[in-house]
């Protein structure tokens, strides 16, 4: 198997009272096994949208479609609502963004847990509960025996997202989507469970992911990135370009925006002006032209496609091949 | 836990004794004597005077009240003015038909009214949710002695299927059968109005709950979506939902008031309509005190319930 997870032409439609909206606007890319891919945009940049339609969890009015899914070599878009609920799990799992509220607080730990085991490992009882206090502690957790008959209340953030982690790798899947696994903790823990994420990447060959808005967070996991910004993926190459030369200007005003530790007490932090523009109402030709510094008027009327300007560096702009990053 | 409760007790205790003071202040201040509402007006007035002498009638409100609680510290609930019965034994044999069917009606309710609101909050905004509510507003707003005679006209005077009234029928075998028999239709009448209020709160508990992150974390670990919505989501959804059923006892108890009259119903609610008319202070005292704690208890047991339900809610 050449890709674990293999995403064509992909396109999210939410029904709304003011017509249809796309935030996910015919994207396509590819996660081998083992590596770590980063989705980066703003808020409303779709990135999320993305990670919740690969396992088809957008809830209520998101619809998947036209587009492809492919996970693990079996065809998603095409499999009733049974056969999907089997991927999950299983096939990817998922690590959401808040630990505070992605655990149920009437569950305890071990209950949570269990029922991943006994959905994807088929263990019950004392074996489920030998294999579950084992997941913990591959979490880093080392109470692991005390931790699963408490409730979610009495741990830290740090410890549910080890929780939530040690519940996705359940299933021993082979794509791990972590949808802004660090947003919510703080920086120490931060760091601890992105380590613990790597570990786990090496130790099982587990594809990951990730997705975040924390250049921070790209730099130190991803192997390949993909920028994205409203509903459409604008740059896609390996991380090392990706800040050596940076050739979309939104990927460039998002370079600039990092504070670096150098930066005097004086020094005013350069923003990318405007905000992303509502998914209902976007701007025609390229999407990022109203902010864009260098926007000309082939940008206004017309939409970049994306295209290599350079061996597996993808940009979605006109001007990318004429003026190299500064 | 324990000396949670313990101390809840304790603490009811007076407002208990506060309940006693204004129910007795309450049933003096309704015109008319117990001795005026039973006795021939062509009585003289002086018998009528050593009665109420006898009664303890013309003592001062404090001093009758006092009499009372003396008596009840005792264990003692007094002798009906109008049957001479004592109290205690008049309630004691109404309360057990009172409490089968007020719990009756609120198991049915609740059996009943769970399904429906968790179905209708599940398919939130279609064309089930809007005709389950609207059904729901049509239970709450029907009046119940209207439904319990339509009831009654329909199954007992033309299908004949069911009995009109009484817990027993008369010279029958006596048997559970033919007690579950003529419980069907008072029970549906009380549930019908249990239901139509508990839709509308099970629907909005669960709502809420619908909308919480940890049920997409169920969903992607692939749990399926009975159990994320029965379980997962129900557990969480309980809180109001003990606390709007529990507050369905007294409601229940006093519902049935009426419900009782119309079909005979040997319980509680028929003494206290016959107590009220013939001013009988001892056994509508003692029903009141009945009733207070009925519904000190309820509070006590649904704050129990809250705390097995759920784990975040601790008691010292």
């Amino acid at each position: 198997m050449k890709h674990v997870l293999e995403i064509e032409e992909l396109t999210v439609t939410f029904r709304t009272e003011n017509g249809d909206v796309r935030p996910v606007d015919d994207i396509s890319f590819a996660v081998r096994p083992g590596e770590t891919v980063c989705i980066v945009g703003e808020s409303g940049s779709g990135k999320s949208v993305t990670s919740l339609a690969i396992l088809n969890l957008l809830g209520k009015g998101g619809e998947i479609g036209p587009g492809r899914i492919r996970l693990a070599g079996e065809q998603l878009t095409e499999k009733s609502g049974a056969e999907l609920r089997k991927a999950r799990g299983k096939d990817a799992a998922m690590i959401f963004q808040e630990p505070m509220t992605t655990l149920n607080p009437v569950l305890t730990i071990g209950d949570q847990l269990r029922e991943a085991i006994r959905l994807h490992a088929g263990l019950r009882g004392k074996a489920a509960n030998a294999y579950a206090a084992e997941l913990l502690r591959e979490a880093g957790i080392a109470r692991a025996e005390q931790v699963l008959k408490q409730y979610p209340h009495s741990l830290s953030g740090g410890m549910r997202q080890r929780v939530v982690i040690a519940m996705a790798i359940a299933g021993k899947p082979k794509l791990l989507i972590a949808d802004e696994p660090t947003t919510a903790l703080d920086v120490t823990v931060q760091a601890q469970i992105l380590a613990l994420l790597k570990r786990l990447r090496t130790d099982h060959d587990t594809a990951i992911l990730l997705i975040t808005h924390d250049l921070g967070v790209v730099a130190e996991m991803a192997d390949r990135v993909l920028v994205m910004y409203a509903g459409q993926i604008v740059e896609e190459t390996d991380v090392f370009t990706l800040f050596d030369r940076p050739l979309h200007p939104y990927t460039r005003g998002l370079m600039k925006a990092v504070p670096a530790i150098s930066d005097g007490p004086d020094y005013r932090l350069e923003a990318i002006p405007g905000s992303v523009p509502d998914i209902g109402r976007l701007p025609q030709g390229c999407r990022f032209h109203p902010r864009c510094p260098a926007a000309a008027d082939r940008c206004r009327g017309e939409m970049p496609t994306l295209t290599p300007a350079a061996p597996a560096h993808l940009v979605r702009c006109w001007l990318a091949g004429q003026s190299p990053a500064s | 836990m324990v000396s949670f409760v313990a101390r809840r007790l304790l603490v009811s205790m007076p407002v208990l004794l506060g309940i006693t003071v204004i129910n007795f202040f309450i049933i003096k201040l309704a015109p008319g004597n117990p001795v005026e509402m039973f006795i021939n007006p062509n009585t003289p007035p002086e018998l009528i005077e050593a009665k109420k002498e006898m009664l303890g009638l013309n003592s001062p409100f404090f001093v009758q009240y006092w009499q009372w609680l003396l008596q009840l510290l005792q264990g003692e609930l007094g002798y009906s003015f109008s049957s001479y019965a004592p109290v205690a034994g008049l309630i004691q044999e109404r309360i057990g038909p009172t409490l089968l069917l007020a719990f009756s009606a609120l198991i049915a309710g609740l059996l009943v009214a769970l399904p429906i609101g968790i179905f209708s909050a599940v398919r939130h905004n279609t064309k089930w949710d809007y005709f389950l509510t609207g059904l729901s507003f049509v239970g709450t707003s029907l009046p119940s002695f209207f439904l319990a005679l339509g009831l009654l006209y329909l199954f007992a005077l033309k299908l004949r299927l069911l009995p009109t009234g009484g817990m027993q029928t008369l010279n029958g075998d006596g048997g559970v059968l033919d007690t579950l028999l003529h419980l069907i239709l008072p029970v549906s009448v009380l549930a019908v109005v249990v239901i139509g209020k508990k839709i509308r709160y099970v629907r909005a508990s669960m709502l809420d709950v619908l909308q919480q992150d940890y049920l997409r974390t169920a969903r992607a670990k692939g749990v399926r979506e009975f159990a994320v919505t029965h379980k997962h989501a129900l557990r969480n959804a309980l809180l109001p939902i003990i606390a709007v059923f529990g507050m369905e006892i007294p409601a229940l108890l006093g519902g049935s008031i009426i419900i009782e009259q119309i079909f005979q119903w040997p319980g509680i609610g028929q003494l206290t309509m016959q107590s009220i008319l013939s001013r009988d202070y001892p056994t509508l005292m003692a029903l009141n005190l009945v009733a207070a704690i009925v519904v000190l208890t309820t509070n006590l047991l649904v704050d129990v319930l809250y705390a097995l339900a759920d784990p975040r809610i601790k008691y010292r």
